[in-house]
């Protein structure tokens, strides 16, 4: 098998995978890997995380320095993963003075002989170190080429980009991902243990896949509480709901409050606990004695309280209420649902006193899931 | 210089390129003591050096070779204006020589020193030969291997000759390992080549590299056939013949410990752990996380590790003791050389390991004067 069907066919399936869970695990847990399970986050490097947002510079490595024509791939790579991050994980910039990482072209490299490109974050957090192996260098299924040095790239050829953006993930943390059996989640992560050649789907992909910045997010956690989870990920999720007042004349007023947050668990390492922003919350109520929920309206997102959802309403009579958060397409959040809270209606000060609760044409036909 | 496989041979003789002009470098390569300080290195003007004859034969045989410490070698990518690969220059001396250069094309490997000799497999293309480089002898011998490409070769412990990795010309199809006497004689197969299915069982997709060591008592014969995820190890018991694939999958190997393979993890980068595996059983052990680079010597595994905020520690673990010490950290940067590294060797004796210098020279490290540091901790148990 030439190296262009090789590319083009992608990978063989991986059984490697259980029987180095069950023979071998040793060797994943010491190679630094945390936990992984089938389509989940990318394993986890060994080595010290870096400050998040931090912002490391690179250099050229002194005598080794890239050719024109691989340079710009890189620091593009170098932007690719700043902008792609979804995080705050570690962003890049070369630097042409001053203390700096250093990036390499050429022997002698720091890579395994099977490498075409390798990394050092052992100087973690402080610094890192990058090798790209020369155009030509060859492995036993022939010469190595890299499609920036060509005018017109072949098949076959490694997009020094999307191999770039592969070392600079692995600088961050990232570990290889592991795929489903027949690779059909290939695209959900750069990082892999091969780069697609050309032609193969996703040999220039430029930005951080979903199961990628899943273990960005779980390590530096996401920029902002408002930000999507990776959909890579479920992210466990408590909704805690109280009331301004659990007893309250008809006809006054009810503030409801849901506070939103990740759940308290080692399992989600930086995300636990942590606020969720800007989400659909829902507040249903039903009378007592009843199974059936009807929604009361959308909790609004607070704007001074990350992660804190409001509603005022004017209750007619006794209701359980309950708020509800159903996460939206692409969102690796994982549904959440409240405690019942209990709100007692009583006296009569309006003209329904005495009547049963007017349903809305909104809770005629709404119902939500239990 | 003869031709002595005819039976593989497809062309004539290849020329070798030995550059007439180049540097000498004047290499004083033996570090001692924890605290030691690499001897300078004088690059002195060039001179035009000539190549290095053929070696002389005694009764047709080549002279015994004995050992040699202080042999090295070491390559470095010959790169066209572009940064494309045109060649490798592979320098080389040894104690009280003058060291030489040689540049070979850029499908070539290095293996050694042993007995005072290094081996460069070479293919141009069309045709591979094998250099016998012997700095201390001022002389060099080859093999020619003609018609398949011979990737790799290391030196057979226990006969005249080597171990060769071919492959089939046209296809690049798996040939195994042969072994190839350097006098007259023909080749044999020692180890077959890799099936597919044994490596779809490992989960080894396309096969990037194959690795080949010996140990040192010539006992046991390890072949690796890597992907960039991993390596499947087969290991050979040169006595029986017998080949048994390692459970599990490894990185490039850093050498033999008698029956014990030291490997480096299945990593995708550095740091990474280092794991041993006895031959005769038992699962892979860890003996040393967050490896930088290691060497083994006797029972001995001597390891760089990444320290606290980075800053690169030094170990020696003793394989039967299973205990392992904190050595201080070796200065400069110094980096052991395990037995896959590509870019550089050189030969030592027992009590000593070779290392890489930053600059990526090769050099000697006495452990005499490194090893009553620290004390020693057992490695089980260890993180």
């Amino acid at each position: 098998m030439n190296h262009t069907q090789f590319a083009s066919s992608g990978r063989i399936s991986r059984p490697r995978r259980s029987r180095l869970a069950a023979g071998f695990a040793l060797l994943l847990v010491l190679a630094g890997t945390g936990a992984t399970r089938a389509h989940g986050p990318d394993p986890r490097m060994g080595g010290a995380p870096w400050a998040p947002n931090q912002a490391l510079r690179y250099q050229w490595r002194a005598g080794q320095a890239p050719p024109a024509w691989m340079g710009p791939a890189i620091d593009a790579a170098a932007s690719d993963a700043g902008l792609s991050r979804a995080s705050r994980a570690p962003t890049y910039a070369r630097v042409t003075s001053g203390t700096a990482s250093l990036i390499a072209y050429g022997e002698p490299t720091g890579c395994s002989p099977a490498g075409i490109a390798c990394f050092s974050r052992a100087g973690a957090p402080s610094s890192f170190q990058m090798w790209f192996r020369a155009h030509g260098y060859v492995f036993d299924w022939g010469s190595l080429r890299w499609c920036q040095a060509q005018a017109t790239p072949s098949d076959g050829c490694f997009d020094v980009e999307n191999v770039a953006l592969d070392e600079f993930g692995h600088v961050d943390v990232l570990g290889h991902h592991v795929n489903l059996a027949g690779n059909s989640d290939y695209r959900d992560a750069i990082v892999q243990a091969v780069a697609r050649a050309k032609p193969a789907a996703g040999w220039q992909a430029h930005v951080f896949g979903p199961c990628d910045t899943a273990r960005l997010q779980l390590e530096y956690d996401r920029q902002s509480p408002r930000d999507l989870f990776s959909s890579c990920l479920a992210i466990p999720t408590k909704l805690v709901l109280s009331a301004s007042s659990t007893s309250l004349p008809t006809g006054g007023g009810l503030t409801m409050t849901a506070s939103l947050r990740t759940t308290t668990t080692t399992a989600n390492r930086a995300l636990s606990n942590d606020p969720v922003s800007g989400r659909n919350v829902t507040l249903r109520r039903r009378i007592p004695g009843t199974q059936t929920w009807y929604s009361a309206g959308l909790l609004v997102s607070s704007g001074s309280v990350e992660g804190s959802y409001a509603l005022t309403i004017n209750p007619s009579t006794t209701y359980e209420w309950q708020a509800v958060f159903i996460p939206s397409s692409g969102d690796g959040a994982v549904s959440a649902t409240s405690a019942v809270v209990t709100v007692t209606v009583s006296g009569c000060a309006s003209v329904t006193c005495g009547q049963a609760p007017v349903m809305t044409a909104a809770e005629s036909t709404w119902r939500t899931r239990s | 210089m003869l031709s002595r496989y005819p039976w593989l041979v497809l062309m004539g003789p290849p020329l070798i390129a030995v550059i007439a002009a180049g540097l000498t470098i004047q290499l004083t390569p033996v570090i001692r003591g924890s605290s030691a300080t690499t001897q300078s290195v004088a690059m002195q003007s060039a001179t035009a050096q000539s190549a290095l004859g053929p070696c002389k034969r005694e009764g047709g045989r080549q002279a015994p070779s004995a050992p040699a410490a202080g042999t090295w070698w070491r390559a470095t990518a010959d790169l066209d204006a572009k940064g494309g690969l045109i060649g490798w220059n592979v320098s080389f001396g040894a104690p009280e020589t003058r060291d030489s250069l040689l540049i070979v094309s850029p499908g070539s490997s290095v293996s050694g020193p042993r007995t005072g000799t290094i081996a460069i497999a070479e293919d141009d293309g069309a045709t591979s030969v094998i250099h016998l480089v012997r700095p201390v002898r001022g002389c060099q011998d080859r093999i020619e291997v003609g018609a398949q490409i011979a990737r790799h070769a290391v030196f057979d412990p226990t006969a005249d000759g080597l171990l060769v990795h071919l492959l089939e010309r046209g296809t690049r199809r798996d040939l195994g390992i042969w072994f190839v006497p350097e006098a007259r004689g023909l080749p044999s197969l020692v180890v077959a080549p890799v099936e597919q299915a044994e490596l779809e069982r490992a989960g080894v997709g396309e096969v990037w590299t194959t690795n080949i060591e010996a140990s040192d008592d010539g006992l046991y014969l390890a072949v690796q056939s890597c992907d960039p995820d991993g390596c499947l190890t087969r290991i050979q018991d040169r006595r029986t013949g017998v080949v048994a694939a390692l459970d599990g999958s490894s990185g490039a190997m850093v050498g033999f410990a008698g029956p014990t393979l030291v490997v480096m993890g299945a990593c995708s980068g550095l740091p990474c752990p280092v794991v041993v595996w006895n031959i005769a059983g038992g699962p892979a052990r860890e003996i040393a996380p967050s490896v930088l680079g290691a060497a083994v010597a006797g029972n001995l595994v001597i390891a760089v590790v990444a320290g606290e905020g980075g800053v690169p520690e030094s170990i020696a673990v003793d394989l039967r003791s299973r205990t392992r010490r904190s050595i201080g950290a070796l200065d400069g940067g110094l980096l052991p050389l395990g037995g896959s590294a590509a870019f550089a060797g050189i030969e030592t004796s027992p009590d000593q390991i070779g290392v890489a210098r930053p600059d990526g020279m090769p050099a000697m490290l006495d452990l005499d004067d490194i090893l009553p540091l620290g004390v020693a901790q057992p490695t089980e148990g260890q993180p």
